[in-house]
């Protein structure tokens, strides 16, 4: 029960000072399945998402003494170094992904776009969820921490190496692209 | 009302997503043990002083090219200068010397200097008592009268015949340069000295009334 209620930093001294291979896989334990959640959406096959879950721990294994818990907590620093494992993976492996042009996305009226997500609608939710699918990675990834997560764009700053304006635009751009991708469905058109 | 619709959402897009392995934590761990992976200690002070050192390195080296860059062209320039300067103090000594390399050879033979050098005319041949007196170009004479000159000279760094000397100084790249440059030099002012010659005798000639002999010429290469 003590053990539950250990902070990071505590399990991390531990670990580091202790040098017991133990105590980081009570971390393992707490992230893993977040983690691998975080990678799975932006790596869409399973044995690649789990390799790079496994990269990414056995990295920050490896520099756990460069985890400074005052700049970001530790599932953050976990984010970050996934994140880029996962960029890395994506510019080796590229995929086909949803695109609209500029002129169609200024074209959609930015009332309707933001309420894109806000449906209770099965059909639409089925459609919502195609959509978010047929996304780029990094977009899919913004919208899953963003909607799913709960997560601020503050703390998606962080470890996407981005400043949370850039976010905000980026975030409405995706749901013009959704609402593209809907409507386009709906009409029996499809745009991929 | 949001955070539900949300988690619908969240539920209906976590259904497309791969499903995590049961015993993750284990193959992590084994991974680790298996790569006898340890965490590394700090390194961004060693970064930040090897970084430091890097720099302090490159400029101390750059300064030290750039002065050794700066004292070979000092010595290049001196050489050259030295050169240009000992050779025209050489013909101006010697007055009549017209090239480098004949010099060269009449350090070496003066005996037969003054009967096979090409430079002074029959007239002057003939007469070679007037044309010491009168025509500068017959260095022959002073050469047979000072045998030891040219090399005085040379050794106060004079003409072609010195280089010998100067080798030491200059990069053996630079050698043929610097010998086209002062043969070049050599001749110009050699011309210049004919031409002043010839001035003279006309000046000469016309003050005592007399022809200039016109078939002869007075330097024959």
């Amino acid at each position: 029960m003590k053990q539950q209620n250990e902070t990071d930093q505590q399990i991390i001294d531990r670990a580091l000072h202790g040098g017991h291979r133990a105590d980081f896989a009570r971390l393992v334990n707490r992230y893993g399945a977040r983690l691998f959640a975080f990678v799975a959406t932006m790596v869409t096959c399973r044995e690649d998402a789990e390799d790079l879950t496994q990269d990414c721990f056995v990295k920050a294994y490896t520099h756990l003494a460069q985890y400074d818990a005052q700049r970001s907590s530790f599932y953050t620093w976990l984010r970050r170094i996934a994140y880029r494992l996962c960029l890395d993976h994506s510019q080796r492996s590229p995929g086909i992904w949803f695109e609209t042009d500029e002129l169609t996305l200024q074209a959609i009226p930015d009332n309707e776009a933001d309420g894109v997500m806000e449906t209770e609608d099965d059909q639409r939710i089925r459609l919502l969820t195609e959509a978010i699918q047929h996304l780029p990675p990094t977009e899919r990834l913004l919208i899953q921490q963003f909607y799913f997560e709960q997560q601020p764009l503050a703390v998606i700053a962080v470890f996407t190496d981005t400043d949370a304006g850039t976010l905000a635009t980026r975030l409405h751009r995706i749901r013009k692209k959704i609402y593209h991708y809907i409507k386009s469905k709906e009409h029996g058109k499809s745009s991929i | 009302m949001e955070n539900h619709q949300y988690s619908k959402l969240k539920a209906a897009f976590e259904t497309t997503l791969p499903q995590m392995p049961t015993n993750f934590t284990d193959r992590v761990m084994k991974r680790i043990e298996e790569q006898d992976t340890t965490p590394q200690p700090k390194r961004h002070r060693l970064w930040l002083y090897s970084v430091i050192g890097a720099v302090a390195a490159s400029i101390v080296l750059l300064l030290m090219l750039h002065y050794h860059d700066n004292n070979v062209e000092t010595e290049k320039n001196t050489t050259v200068a030295q050169q240009t300067g000992s050779r025209n103090s050489t013909i101006e000594k010697k007055g009549k010397t017209p090239a480098p390399m004949i010099v060269q050879e009449e350090k070496r033979h003066p005996d037969r200097t003054s009967s096979q050098t090409p430079l002074i005319s029959k007239e002057e041949k003939r007469h070679p008592d007037e044309t010491s007196s009168q025509a500068p170009l017959s260095s022959s004479h002073e050469e047979r009268n000072h045998p030891n000159e040219a090399s005085h000279l040379g050794e106060t760094g004079g003409g072609l015949c010195e280089q010998t000397d100067m080798e030491p100084i200059i990069p053996p790249k630079c050698q043929e340069l610097v010998d086209i440059y002062l043969a070049e030099t050599a001749l110009q002012v050699a011309y210049e000295r004919l031409a002043q010659i010839d001035a003279l005798k006309a000046y000469t000639l016309s003050i005592e009334g007399e022809k200039e002999p016109s078939s002869q010429p007075i330097i024959a290469f």
